[in-house]
């Protein structure tokens, strides 16, 4: 799994966004088509103890991202029937495209891990992954294992990569893309809000996603090479080993469910994203008459009653 | 603490057209500012602050770690001690509101 890159990945969409949409896609339907997948999965992946006894996933893996499992939270075809339910619902193309494209971001960022994900789900239940870093959450383990083996490995490094993306269009986090990018895209959802937060609470609430990146990212590092002090083999040790090989950290035991072969998997997750893109595209100005025919006809009603 | 104001509230320009989303009448946020000089360093205080603050203390105390504690933190730390100074003076916290204007016109 990835961590503090679902972070930065809603700022990397939102400041790379189609030249049509620009403006127009909910920062907040990004957000949440991120953040549903493993909002949906994770924590029975953790579990919890109660009166000394623990309540949680057997096969933590096997449930997060297997089928049978909650695998299905991780699959492209699961965010395509949500976004069909947006659609449905709201008739809202900037919520629907904006929800597909932070989902489809999420799914394709975890083909990283040991496990990856089932892209070609519901046509085959077989796992996608590139196995840059061993998945590491396990029953014994928990959180902290977790997060200890992901900023040991090369997952440190995927974080390090989207905040650089983010950085890189560092114009997404200023004050004058907010106003003029983010708020007319949702200008309900942040009128609504500025009922109790002037524009310096509402521009704070917007940043706040990335600084929680920011933050996790440093903070986890730190606990996990400068303050764990972690028994690994019998060796008691100042902090968990790096270990930026492929398929690492070496001291967690490398978990797999069954999956395609590597090799075809970058190829395939990269034409999925240029797919998703493509469709984006394709739906957005059919999807412009859905939205004002919804729209008249609500105004038709509301004059009537 | 405070920062200039500037006469009209931003967009809320949520036309069909655009987003799908239907908006009549217009939504209007509270009300836009051009950061002062000053009121940049301010912002970069608490925002430095509240990162150094939410890491040291989330480092000791993993709860913290959560995607909810986290915004909430930058939140309650950049708009919420300002908000805090003004009550302490007996200023008003209100959000102002005012008229749409084009955020196209909009500037640091």
């Amino acid at each position: 799994m990835s961590w503090a890159a679902h972070q930065f990945e809603v700022y990397a969409v939102e400041a790379h966004l189609p030249k049509k949409m620009v403006g127009q896609v909910s920062w907040f339907a990004i957000f949440f088509g991120d953040f549903t997948p493993d909002f949906l999965a994770k924590f029975w992946v953790y579990g919890f103890n109660f009166h000394g006894r623990h309540y949680g996933a057997t096969k933590p893996y096997q449930w997060h991202r297997g089928w049978p499992g909650m695998g299905i939270s991780h699959t492209l075809f699961f965010g395509a029937m949500v976004c069909l339910g947006i659609w449905g619902w709201k008739h809202n193309r900037a919520w629907t495209i904006g929800f597909l494209l932070g989902f489809a971001a999420h799914v394709l960022t975890d083909v990283n891990d040991s496990i990856g994900t089932m892209l070609l789900f519901p046509f085959s239940t077989l796992n996608w992954s590139l196995h840059t870093w061993a998945y590491a959450a396990t029953v014994k383990g928990g959180k902290y294992l977790d997060a200890a083996a992901y900023y040991s490995s090369l997952g440190f490094v995927m974080d390090l990569f989207w905040f650089f993306v983010v950085l890189g269009s560092w114009r997404v986090l200023t004050r004058e893309f907010w106003r003029t990018r983010v708020v007319p895209a949702d200008p309900h959802v942040w009128s609504w809000l500025g009922q109790w937060l002037d524009e310096r609470g509402l521009l704070a609430l917007y940043r706040g996603v990335f600084f929680y990146g920011v933050c996790r990212m440093i903070a986890w590092t730190t606990w996990a090479h400068v303050v764990a002090r972690p028994v690994i083999n019998g060796v008691k040790r100042n902090g968990y080993p790096w270990d930026l090989s492929w398929t690492g950290p070496w001291w967690v035991t490398r978990v797999t469910l069954p999956q395609v072969t590597p090799w075809i998997v970058l190829p395939t997750a990269l034409v999925l994203l240029g797919g998703v893109y493509f469709v984006a595209n394709a739906l957005w100005e059919r999807m412009e008459s859905g939205s004002i025919r919804a729209i008249a006809w609500r105004n038709v009603r509301r004059k009537t009653t | 603490m405070s920062e200039p104001s500037r006469p009209a509230p931003p967009p809320a320009s949520g036309a069909p057209s655009n987003s799908g989303t239907p908006s009549t009448p217009g939504p209007s946020l509270p009300a836009a500012s051009t950061p002062s000089r000053s009121a940049k360093y301010v912002d970069f205080f608490l925002y430095a602050s509240a990162a150094v603050t939410y890491i040291a203390l989330s480092i000791y105390n993993k709860w913290l770690l959560d995607w909810i504690v986290g915004p909430f933190w930058l939140v309650a730390w950049v708009w919420g001690l300002p908000t805090l100074v003004k009550l302490v003076r007996r200023q008003p916290i209100r959000p102002r509101r005012g008229p749409a204007r084009d955020p196209a016109r909009d500037t640091e």
